[in-house]
């Protein structure tokens, strides 16, 4: 699984990559021709916008497997390792909990943007393509919180 | 506060303490207590979607990423040297040093870890050869670091004025004199506390050499007035002005100091997406919590007792901050913008409190947060680059806390320190 994983991983981050990057273009290339070209590529935002979430979920799932989310350590700190191992497990299994309620309902969302067909305000793309963000991105947070337990558990003392 | 407003709070506090992310505790307290209290759970995707895919907010990885390739294209040792060059032989010269380049790291960077992380690596061991002692340069650094979220860009400031539906333009200019003023502490304290230290003496640099290390570090220096001129005067948004920060940085670094490599961006722009993913993950989670606050009245319910309680603008600033500064030492900046700001914006309607002040006041509590621990994430960082215990470095920090919390103080109580630059400007 582990295997698997790290697999996954590689191709989260290629896709973290081209979405900041096209971000970062899309962004700038507004400014240029607003003053170069005296045109608004104001469309472009919602683009901008929309990858940010996918970005985001995607970047937190990376996050979530390597620890970068922040908590408060006050309490696992005094416990002896095994207490704290088995503490930080529970953390992450009740984490990926959250995340699959969410794919649930970000589900319910996509299937009803789906079923009354809306369409996004600037470029008319259909809003789903962009909700998906929501129960995928989740998904993939939910797994990497399995992962990072599983990891946790496995860890030898330091 | 009513019972959702009870459940809601003691939860997190409870799944906080399990060591469950900010991010999830926020996000759990709240669809237990909407399940518990019949809300409509369905609002929670809508609601992180819609927090998280906001134009403004896009300055966060933007900043965050124009940030690293500063510091990969090697912008940090060239500012030391130059502060070094220029203040290095004064007594206390490194501690100043410390300041100052925090200072203009922070103007370019937005985060408080990431300016310690930048510049501790560098100053810290720095310090130790010079004879400072290794808790105090630690601490010292950790302080300065908080500078980060004061100073503009600012982190801290596009989300505060995302919640508050504050210009985010005028916040940067406000913080600039308050970051100053809590700059200016720290450096009375350093000298104050290195007296007892036996220094090293530096030679005074010659006018040529400031010269030629002015030339060096002047594509660093020129950034804070790019992003803020660029806002300033109209030409870009926030947002933008962090995009334009980003392709500075990448110019700087690929074709004058030629230090950053194509292979080096893969990292850099995965680095940067997951930090601000961490960040982002607690916006989205953290809107949902604030959602059940408005609309569930809690916010009104507690302005109406604080003002059943007393009407006087000091004793409430005083009991606002000490709220901040004990939320601070426990959660970030960015969740207690969220979870706070609902509750505190009537009551400071009703009193009659700025909000570009209070958005001020509330990120210099924050960022004292930052070093104040349990969880003080500059603290963290600091330790972790001098290797030293986190005991040590909280011992360290006492005085420079102290003196952070008079600069609060003299900023919550005057606002011309917070108003005085962008009413110049005629924000």
């Amino acid at each position: 699984m582990i295997k698997f994983y790290d697999k996954v991983e590689k191709v989260f981050k290629w896709i973290l990559i081209a979405s900041l990057s096209i971000m970062a273009i899309l962004n700038f290339s507004n400014v240029l021709s607003r003053y170069l070209l005296h045109a608004s590529l104001s469309f472009t935002e919602e683009v901008t916008t929309n990858l940010f979430v996918y970005n985001t979920f995607i970047g937190a799932a990376i996050g979530a497997r390597h620890g970068g989310h922040l908590g408060l350590s006050i309490i696992s700190d005094r416990l002896s390792f095994k207490a704290s191992r088995i503490m930080l497990f529970i953390a992450n299994i009740v984490s990926a909990m959250l995340f699959a309620t969410l794919i649930y309902f970000g589900y319910g969302m996509v299937k009803s943007q789906f079923i009354y067909g809306q369409t996004t305000a600037a470029l008319g793309l259909p809003e789903w393509w962009f909700g998906m963000a929501i129960p995928v991105g989740s998904l993939f947070i939910m797994f990497s919180f399995v992962v990072a337990g599983y990891e946790t558990l496995m860890k030898g003392e330091a | 506060m009513g019972s959702v407003g009870i459940l809601l709070f003691t939860l997190f506090a409870l799944l906080l303490l399990l060591n469950i992310p900010i991010a999830a505790s926020l996000g759990l307290a709240s669809v237990i207590a909407m399940y518990v209290f019949n809300l409509p759970v369905k609002v929670y995707s809508y609601t992180m979607y819609a927090a998280t895919a906001k134009f403004t907010l896009l300055a966060i990885p933007f900043f965050i990423l124009a940030g690293m390739i500063m510091e990969k294209a090697g912008i940090s040792k060239r500012l030391i040297d130059f502060a070094n060059k220029a203040v290095g032989h004064m007594r206390g010269g490194l501690a100043i040093v410390s300041v100052l380049t925090s200072s203009f790291f922070a103007a370019i960077s937005g985060s408080g870890p990431a300016t310690v992380a930048a510049l501790g690596t560098i100053l810290i061991p720095a310090m130790d050869d010079e004879g400072y002692d290794k808790g105090m340069a630690s601490a010292l650094l950790a302080s300065a670091g908080a500078i980060g979220i004061i100073i503009p860009p600012s982190i801290a400031f596009v989300v505060y004025g995302v919640v508050a539906q504050v210009s985010i333009g005028k916040l940067f200019i406000a913080g600039i004199v308050p970051g100053l003023l809590f700059g200016m502490s720290l450096i009375v304290v350093s000298l104050i506390v290195s007296k007892k230290y036996k220094l090293k003496k530096h030679e005074v640099s010659t006018p040529k050499e400031l010269f030629e290390s002015f030339k060096e570090s002047f594509w660093g220096l020129l950034t804070p007035f790019i992003i803020l001129g660029g806002i300033y005067g109209g030409i870009f948004t926030p947002t933008e002005a962090a995009g334009v920060a980003v392709f500075y940085g990448l110019f700087v670094g690929f074709f004058i100091y030629k230090e950053l490599k194509l292979k080096d961006l893969g990292e850099l722009f995965v680095n940067a997406s997951v930090s601000s993913a961490v960040v982002m993950l607690i916006v989205s989670s953290a809107s949902v919590f604030a959602w059940i606050i408005t609309t569930q009245g809690i916010a009104s319910k507690i302005a109406a007792s604080v003002m059943a309680a007393t009407s006087s603008k000091i004793v409430i600033l005083l009991m606002i901050n000490i709220i901040l500064l004990v939320a601070g030492m426990f959660i970030d900046a960015i969740s207690a913008f969220y979870i706070l700001l609902p509750i505190f914006i009537p009551i400071l309607n009703t009193i009659g409190v700025d909000l570009t002040l209070f958005g001020v006041i509330m990120t210099v509590n924050l960022a004292i947060g930052q070093v104040t621990p349990p969880v003080g994430v500059n603290l963290y960082v600091a330790c972790g680059i001098a290797d030293i215990s986190l005991a040590r470095i909280s011992k360290a920090v006492v005085p420079f806390l102290v003196a952070s919390i008079i600069a609060l103080m003299f900023i919550t109580y005057i606002p011309a320190i917070s108003l005085w630059l962008p009413n110049l400007l005629g924000l």
